[in-house]
């Protein structure tokens, strides 16, 4: 039985202007222990499915779902008294931006030791050791434990977030684009802790990320999403090798390292539909240099291909 | 922190002198004089009434009689109440206690029942319970005080005989004062009913001027809340398990905190304003009932040195709640 199950995830967000679908069908297993990335351009829906699957979604915002399985209980249909006893204790999250993330008004420590406390972790020494322990565990300096965010760099700051979300020794670490606001010498510092902190405490991460290079160092497995759907998952391998979809092709084909010296990067024209504008057929037809008349038509469904799964009438042969 | 507080102290001076001026100035463009005033409706024979204005010194012009006010003050005087002949400074030192402590209770009134009813209309946003809160806030708000006042008199104390109209406490109880505060020299004073009685002649005037504070206060934790809950960090919190009502206290209501902390410091200058017309209705000894009755007896040195003294309060309080407002808030705290 995998450690975390969703299957067919919905989220909309009603406004004046009528439903946004922001994520549709949104299917997911991940296998404790497993790493998993998700990818896919700003606005595809990755943050919003995550935070669904942690039960952070807020009115007008719709969440449902067939399953929201973790560890043997159903999320999407337990009372919100035991999803809290999950939520931060054995899912956990890292954010974007660690800095709005962080209550101004507590020092790091007090964060690290509410944590412990909601979730019931031992006696108030137990819980300092134990906050001097996770610090230590992300590099962060214990003696800074009494520091207020403010004071901190972006970098500390993202170390003192993952100190917050191992604490209680999570078995999931839902990590989202955890490097994204930080300056790049960082960055590689933070997703190796990360890689680290997965190896030693034996968890498993959902790790959404822009980086291609991230993913293929990363992650054993890729979930690509596009407006909201998955269009493409698949092996690590197999997919960075010979990605079958056509908007994966296109995300490959755009990374600068592959293009080195020759010109100008391919960009992906257009943009990703947003609440008004969402075509008939396949979401992605109007941008697809393969497009047909078919696939104005008749919207694809997800099928396995390749020891993967991809949304695609017409997928890209590879080789 | 220090270079803050000696810019502050930097504003003071100029702003003493300020209202010397206008004071002193003020006082003396109104109509009548101390001494008439003071002679009362049987009048004064004219050679008296010179020989008391020149022992009081209003015989000199006034660029002369201002230079020795001053000069006065630089040296710590600040003169005797012509109409009394004690100093000033311990009429108003006798006074203050009954004005602080009206004070202290009108704002401990706003911020008891101001902050929950902010918090409760924040997190029952749109609905009748938050749009009932916000439509009795803003007419608290813009209540104005001899009304408010009066109508509370008609209903509390002539319909319902609850509270008495006017005064501090009921004459029939004496002690020596211990504090100078009422409700805390009743207690000690070990009178059956004594505290009660204190308490009756303090409600009034408390939820009277209490009122524009607690309609600021409750507003300004509404809007500051709502604020809150919509940070990140309160997110962030809920993912790492937070329970609700720890949500709304722990982080929002604590954030919440620093803009309301300083409405109250704002609402300082408005409670003192508005404890001049609130000791007025009701009788009550303190400093604005003072203020008045030496305006009306044209007492220039109690006047002048009675605003002077409530504009010192003023900037201590102010001064103080910059303190808190750095204690509240982590960011100045730790400014280097
Ligand atoms: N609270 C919200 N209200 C309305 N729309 C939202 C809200 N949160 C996210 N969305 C919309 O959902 C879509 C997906 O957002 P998100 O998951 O944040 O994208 P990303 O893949 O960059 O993380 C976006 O179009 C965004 O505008
Ligand atoms: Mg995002």
């Amino acid at each position: 039985m995998p450690l975390l199950d969703i299957a067919d995830l919905n989220v909309s967000f009603t406004s004046r202007s009528g439903v946004f679908p922001a994520v549709e069908g949104f299917s997911l297993t991940v296998e404790a222990g497993e790493a998993v990335g998700i990818v896919g351009e700003s606005g595809a829906g990755k943050s919003v499915a995550m935070l669904a699957a942690m039960g952070l979604i807020e009115p007008p915002g719709r969440v449902s779902a067939r399953q929201m399985m973790f560890n043997g209980v159903d999320l999407a249909r337990t009372e919100p008294a035991t999803r809290r006893r999950v939520i931060g204790k054995d899912i956990a999250m890292v954010f974007q931006e660690p800095a709005s993330n962080l209550d101004p008004c507590y020092s790091i420590g007090f964060h690290i030791m509410e944590t412990l406390r909601v979730h019931n972790f031992g006696h108030r020494a137990a819980r300092r050791e134990r906050a001097i322990e996770v610090a230590r565990q992300v590099g962060f300096p214990p003696a800074r434990l009494d520091a207020f965010p403010h004071q901190l760099s972006g970098g500390m700051a993202q170390r003192a977030m993952i100190a917050m979300a191992i604490a209680c020794r999570p078995k999931l670490l839902i990590a989202d684009e955890p490097t994204t606001v930080l300056d790049v010498s960082v960055q590689a510092q933070i997703i190796a802790l990360l890689l680290a902190l997965r190896r030693t405490q034996g968890m498993a991460l959902i790790l959404i990320t822009h980086d291609m290079g991230v993913v293929a160092e990363a992650v054993e497995r890729v979930v690509v999403l596009y407006a909201g759907e998955v269009c493409e998952q698949a092996d690590t391998d197999r997919l960075l090798r010979a990605p079958c979809h056509p908007y994966t092709h296109a995300l490959l084909a755009a990374l600068p390292e592959r293009n080195f010296g020759t010109g100008p990067l391919p960009a992906i024209p257009g943009a990703v539909p947003g609440g008004g504008d969402r075509p008939e057929g396949c979401l992605f037809h109007p941008r697809c240099v393969y497009a047909v008349e078919r696939c104005q038509r008749e919207a694809p469904a997800l099928r396995p291909l390749e020891g993967g799964l991809v949304r695609c009438h017409f997928p890209v042969k590879n080789g | 922190m220090l270079s803050f507080f000696l810019k502050r102290l930097a504003v003071v001076v100029p702003t003493f002198l300020g209202v010397t001026l206008i004071t002193f100035s003020l006082i003396r463009l109104a109509p009548g004089d101390p001494v008439e005033l003071l002679a009362g409706e049987r009048g004064i024979d004219p050679a008296r009434h010179a020989q008391m204005r020149a022992e009081l010194g209003l015989d000199q012009p006034l660029a002369v009689q201002y230079g020795r006010y001053v000069w006065q003050l630089v040296h710590g005087d600040l003169g005797h109440s012509i109409v009394s002949k004690e100093t000033v400074l311990s009429e108003f030192l006798t006074l203050f206690p009954e004005t602080i402590e009206l004070a202290v209770c009108a704002v401990t009134f706003a911020v008891v029942f101001g902050l929950p009813a902010g918090v409760i209309a924040a997190t029952r946003r749109g609905t009748a319970v938050d749009h009932t809160i916000i439509g009795v806030s803003l007419t608290g708000y813009s209540m104005p005080l001899f009304w408010w006042a009066l109508l509370l008199i008609m209903l509390c104390s002539v319909t319902l005989g609850l509270t008495p109209v006017s005064g501090r406490i009921s004459v029939i109880y004496y002690f020596e004062p211990v504090t100078g505060f009422m409700l805390i020299d009743s207690w000690i004073s070990g009178q059956v009913g004594a505290f009660a009685s204190a308490v009756r002649h303090l409600a009034l005037p408390t939820v009277v001027l209490g009122t524009i504070p607690l309609a600021a206060v409750a507003r300004m934790t509404r809007s500051a809340m709502l604020e809150a809950l919509g940070q990140d960090y309160v997110r962030a919190a809920r993912a790492r398990g937070v329970p609700k009502f720890q949500l709304m206290t722990v982080h929002a209501l604590r954030n919440a905190l620093i803009p309301v902390v300083t409405v109250i410091g704002l609402q300082i200058g408005v409670l003192l304003s508005g404890a001049i017309l609130t000791e007025t209705i009701f009788s009550w000894p303190g400093i604005g009932k003072w203020l008045i009755d030496s305006i009306a007896r044209r007492d220039y040195p109690a006047v002048q040195g009675g605003v002077l003294l409530v504009a010192a309060v003023v900037i201590t309080v102010n001064l103080l709640i910059d303190l808190l407002y750095g204690w509240v808030n982590p960011r100045i705290r730790h400014a280097r």
